[in-house]
């Protein structure tokens, strides 16, 4: 009876390594493409050509051309060094505060972990992306104004996840051997509690790239997050959305990198977790 | 003879609002002497493990004394707690979880000997010899806890406890969670260790085996709902029993 059933875990597990791989390198090459934009792009992004504005998708310009002739394909390309880059600054911003805070809470306990906890519940309570766009709103326009609206509303998360598994690493004897090891507070948070909570914590950051991206796409799109000229997907759409009866690759070309940047990232953070998933560990 | 640990009226009391106080472990006395094994044993619930988390110091006392060698350790923390933890060990119930999960076992082992300053190389030396003292090879320090068995981890908890030289050396129920034969196995090794250390090793042990306690230890104490109800040599508590709730116990084994 066993021999099948311990096949099956061993095909999924290999699946699930395959699906990691190919969704890895998907990623990989989408953030490399990002680095190296500039050189990929065919025409300048920026380089208006008024005799050929609005032009149909076409071999020379495979996405078409916007209303003041720019390559619709370069700039996307381009726009996805905004759009890529900012999204993994703030994902990492709001995951290095969130896992401080959250360790900090879980480990001090008592008062601080308190109103610490209660000021995130508030943030927790508010609807996010408007919530955001009322930050962005007081702070004013921009990308860096954006990244700092959509961190100031995702940092609870992150803080409740660490908060709860600092607790139960508090609990557990490893941890109680190593106090007993003459283990200082600094050392039993670096050494031991991190590595053991890092996990959960990663994968949910791998999950929420997708999201970010959604949220700073959208807030450009408000017009709160990167201005024109700057070629930033959610802020091309907003830009060309006048034009969508007309001519519609000028919004969906920016909308497809969306939508595909978007799935690679979710589908990776989906696969991160079914990899790191603790159940199917050491099978 | 100075006793190595004496615990004076320890008490401790959980409250919580709405609910009427606990009082866990009531007013605890006992002296444990140099070279001496003391038994510790009664029912799930009787307040031995909150006994030893007060001793080690993981649980504030309510109220009365801990005396370690001399040294009034009741309100110790930072770093005289840590000085402490060099006269003080403890093996835990659950071997596995004992260890973290995350590093290797030579790296438990070698934890408390790398934080009392040792080099690298030497604390690697040194764990590799304190696996064997334990009755392990060398080459468990590069395995994981979750890649060795119960008994061969709890050597390894073993060996991690000795690595300071300790004094005291309290077990949890150290033996409980293995099964018969290792649980034989480990008793052994540590009947060895008292033969080898004489009266520079006395131990604590928590138990509710009164078969093992009899065999191992010089005197035991009985707890029952917080207090102790009796006390003597584990073979006349066993023989004689004077309290209703000892005889309770000694009754369901035989």
């Amino acid at each position: 009876m066993s021999e099948p059933t311990v096949r099956i875990q061993k095909i999924r597990r290999d699946t699930v390594k395959t699906r990691l791989i190919i969704f890895g390198m998907l990623a990989a090459i989408l953030v490399v493409c990002s680095i190296f934009c500039e050189h990929l792009t065919p025409y300048d992004p920026y380089l208006q050509d008024l005799m050929n504005t609005k032009a149909a998708p076409s071999p020379e310009h495979i996405f078409g051309t916007d209303r003041y002739g720019r390559d619709m394909l370069s700039r996307v390309i381009v726009g996805s060094r905004t759009s890529i880059f900012s999204t993994l600054l703030l994902v990492a911003i709001i995951t290095v505060i969130g896992t401080i805070v959250g360790v900090f809470c879980g480990w001090h306990g008592k008062w601080i972990d308190t109103v610490l906890m209660r000021i995130s519940d508030m943030f927790l309570a508010f609807p996010g992306l408007v919530f955001a766009l009322a930050v962005a709103g007081v702070l004013g326009g921009g990308l860096q104004n954006a990244i700092i609206a959509l961190a100031a509303i995702s940092w609870p998360k992150y803080a409740r996840i660490a908060r709860s598994q600092t607790l139960a690493q508090k609990e557990t004897p490893y941890l109680r051997a190593a106090r007993l090891s003459g283990d200082g507070p600094m050392k039993l948070i670096f050494k031991h509690i991190l590595p053991n909570i890092i996990g959960p914590i990663l994968v949910t950051s791998m999950l929420d790239i997708g999201t970010m991206m959604m949220e700073l796409a959208g807030l450009s799109f408000l017009g709160l997050g990167a201005k024109p000229p700057t070629a930033e997907w959610g802020s091309m759409m907003s830009d060309t959305r006048s034009l969508l009866t007309t001519v519609p690759w000028v919004t969906l070309a920016p909308g497809f990198a969306i939508f595909v940047s978007v799935m690679i990232f979710n589908l990776l953070g989906d696969t991160i977790r079914d990899y790191a998933d603790p159940r199917s560990r050491g099978r | 003879m100075e006793p190595i640990l004496k615990a004076d009226n320890l008490t401790r009391v959980f409250s919580r609002k709405g609910q009427p106080d606990f009082t866990a472990v009531d007013h605890v006395s006992f002296e444990l002497m140099p070279g001496e094994c003391l038994g510790i044993i009664g029912e799930s619930g009787s307040g031995k493990t909150t006994l030893v988390n007060m001793i080690t110091r993981l649980l504030d006392a309510t109220e009365g004394r801990i005396v370690l060698d001399g040294e009034d350790i009741t309100r110790a923390g930072g770093k005289t707690l840590r000085k402490v933890y060099s006269k003080m060990q403890m093996v835990f119930q659950t071997p596995t979880e004992s260890f973290d999960p995350r590093r290797r076992l030579g790296d438990g082992v070698g934890e408390s000997l790398r934080n009392n300053g040792w080099s690298r190389s030497d604390t690697k030396k040194e764990a590799a010899r304190l696996l064997q003292v334990c009755g392990l090879t060398p080459e468990f320090a590069d395995r994981y806890p979750h890649e060795v068995s119960g008994g061969q981890c709890q050597r390894a908890a073993i060996a991690r406890a000795l690595a300071v030289k300790p004094r005291l050396l309290i077990c949890d129920e150290a033996t409980s969670a293995l099964d018969v034969t290792i649980q034989q196995e480990i008793i052994e090794l540590l009947n060895e260790l008292r033969w080898q250390h004489g009266s520079d090793l006395s131990i604590l042990f928590i138990c509710h085996d009164i078969a093992l306690v009899q065999q191992f230890c010089d005197r035991v104490l009985v707890m029952y709902k917080g207090s102790i109800v009796e006390q003597g040599k584990p073979d006349e508590v066993i023989r004689n029993p004077q309290n209703e709730y000892t005889r309770r116990l000694i009754d369901s084994i035989l």
